[in-house]
């Protein structure tokens, strides 16, 4: 089995599972929370990275007639970037303990900034449709991925 | 894949999985409303993990997973 799919298969498991896990606070509490959507904005740049052959001939070719699905795909997912890239930068300038232990200074009011705290719940609802979306679109690569890293064992 | 009525059952049995943890989550943990359900949940921050949480876990996969569902519907219609 290639290496590489194994590790984009389990890769794109745990952000699946890390996005449940993120959606709902009292699941993990919020120093794990926390902690966790850091770990998650990391796996994300790996995950684009890892994708990026795609990323690149799709920009390509977006215009190109008949790519009726890659088009509906492409800006499904750069909509799914875009809500990620807000909903981990609303975290940070919210963050009550990972930011603050990183950068040595005392957590600001929680409620003090209800904007950023309205962003990132709002947002965090928006991921969470796309991500049910994004693997829907891609249903069928998911399924046959699976097939090869368990087909195997 | 066919959309069969067992998957429409599946469908189903989801909303009203999604619907009794809205309900249980608003009478274990009574708080002045900001929206409803889920949203009222997510204000609460409490350093660590909560017993209802792995409920509420679970929830988010349910909801994960019917978006996809009716994302793949309409996918197949679609395109």
């Amino acid at each position: 089995m290639p290496s590489r799919l194994r590790v984009v298969f389990w890769l794109d498991v745990s952000l699946l599972l890390s996005v449940c896990a993120l959606e709902t606070v009292p699941f993990t509490g919020l120093v794990i929370h926390e902690w966790l959507g850091l770990a998650v904005a990391a796996m994300v740049v790996a995950h684009l990275l890892l994708s990026w052959t795609w990323i690149a001939s799709t920009t390509g070719r977006l215009m190109a007639a008949r790519a009726g699905r890659t088009r509906v795909n492409y800006f499904l997912n750069l909509t799914l970037f875009a809500c990620m890239t807000a909903v981990i930068f609303s975290g940070v300038l919210i963050s009550q303990e990972a930011i603050p232990a990183l950068t040595m200074r005392k957590a600001g009011e929680m409620d003090a900034d209800l904007r950023w705290t309205f962003v990132h719940d709002r947002l965090s609802d928006v991921v969470l449709i796309l991500a049910g979306l994004h693997l829907a679109i891609n249903w069928t690569w998911s399924v046959a991925a699976a097939r090869t890293v368990w087909g195997r064992r | 894949m066919k959309f069969t009525g067992r998957m429409l059952a599946i469908a189903v049995a989801a909303v009203l999985f999604v619907g009794l943890t809205e309900l249980c989550a608003g009478w274990i943990h009574p708080r002045p409303p900001v929206r409803f359900g889920r949203f009222r949940e997510r204000r609460r921050r409490a350093p660590w993990p909560q017993p209802f949480g792995v409920v509420r876990f679970a929830e988010e996969g349910v909801l994960i997973g019917l978006v996809t569902l009716a994302g793949r519907k309409v996918l197949r219609l679609r395109l």
